[in-house]
């Protein structure tokens, strides 16, 4: 009894442990303090005197600018009333925003999307990337709603299209930097075509489902979080191009189109072609006809997709 | 190559000729006229005022 005792002790002290500890972690150098002018490192020899002649006024949230120059900005009386004005009318505005969210976006209904764990992810990419020996894609149910992410391998999430998307931006801008073709705007002129592109994919589906009147449970965030699951082939191929030239490019590139290619068919045959599928009869029909080359035409575009956005970025 | 050709061409074909297909995008046009036929007159009119002060 006493050395259960001095365990349980133990333990519970050692689930105390993490806390200090993380405490004791979190003062470390913020980022850009160390090297504090190396916040955009731009590599366009032509436009270099232009950012230095824009970053020296305007630095109000970079933490590169001189401790100086804020310490000015901020004792004038004009601009300590305009920050004060521009606070209230921010929070105005976020109370606006807070109480009329519910209407536009679906806060609920997002949240499913990213109940996900680590081990559902892992999964999922595993998932993507070698879809040839899953057997069974159906989403399981509970009392008619679809059961969290995090329950079920199969169930479609945000997370991961989420982080892919980003990380695509930011292994974009590595690509052009290892190029000499960086400069900060190329991020935001590829997040808003990627961003353009999803977004006309979506409206098209939505539309072609319309037309063929699939009576579907697809919702249009599902859509979104399909299509947004390229992102991750696309990351893969740009990062062994980056390392291994146009061949390794290609040769990842072709891999996860192929892998997307069968995923989405599997995936999407559940739910356009729902009554045939389930039973695993082979299509007959005019109906079934359609909408299956409906699928496979939404499976081929994605390849398409991965292609043109990423063939730019690799020499 | 010639198969997937052939496929495209009897999806475009299957699309056409469906009856279903061919009622829905009447309803989509008609209902998007009569959605956009008030706010389009509103903007051609603003339209029209601005450019005739503005030239």
């Amino acid at each position: 009894g006493h050395e259960i005792e001095d365990l349980e002790f133990g333990g519970v002290h050692s689930a105390g442990m993490p806390g200090p500890a993380s405490k004791r972690r979190t003062p470390a150098s913020p980022p850009g303090m160390a090297d504090p002018h190396q916040l955009f490192d731009d590599t366009s020899s032509a436009q270099n005197r232009g950012y230095g002649a824009q970053r020296a006024p305007g630095g109000l949230g970079y933490p590169n600018t001189s401790a100086s120059a804020q310490a000015a900005f901020l004792a004038d009386p004009v601009s300590n009333m305009a920050m004060a004005y521009g606070s209230s009318l921010a929070a105005q505005g976020k109370e606006l925003v807070d109480k009329n969210i519910d209407r536009f976006i679906p806060v609920t209904k997002l949240k499913y999307y990213f109940a996900v764990d680590t081990v559902y992810v892992g999964k999922k990419l595993g998932l993507l990337v070698f879809p040839y020996l899953h057997q069974d894609w159906e989403v399981q149910y509970q009392q008619d709603t679809p059961v969290a992410p995090r329950f079920d391998v199969n169930a479609p999430d945000l997370y991961i299209p989420a982080m892919a998307f980003i990380t695509y931006i930011l292994v974009a801008g590595l690509a052009l930097g290892t190029q000499d073709r960086f400069s900060p705007d190329l991020l935001g002129l590829q997040a808003s075509s990627a961003l353009a592109w999803l977004a006309l994919e979506v409206l098209a589906i939505l539309l072609s489902l319309y037309l063929v009147t699939v009576n579907t449970d697809l919702t249009t965030i599902d859509l979104v979080a399909f299509l947004g699951y390229k992102y991750v082939g696309m990351i893969g191929g740009v990062l062994m191009g980056l390392l291994f030239g146009k061949t390794g490019y290609y040769l990842v590139l072709g891999w996860c189109c192929v892998s997307i290619f069968v995923f989405m068919i599997r995936t999407l045959r559940l739910k356009i072609l729902a009554e045939a599928a389930a039973e695993g009869v082979p299509v007959r029909g005019a109906r079934n006809q359609l909408r299956m080359y409906l699928t496979m035409a939404v499976a081929a575009a994605q390849p398409l997709l991965m292609y043109w956005l990423t063939f730019h970025l690799v020499r | 190559m010639a198969f997937t050709l052939y496929s495209l061409l009897q999806a475009a074909l299957l699309c056409v000729n469906e009856p279903g297909i061919k009622s829905q995008l009447t309803n989509l046009i008609r209902s998007v006229r009569t959605v956009m036929r008030v706010p389009l007159i509103i903007v051609n009119s603003v339209a029209i005022v601005l450019i005739l002060l503005f030239g």
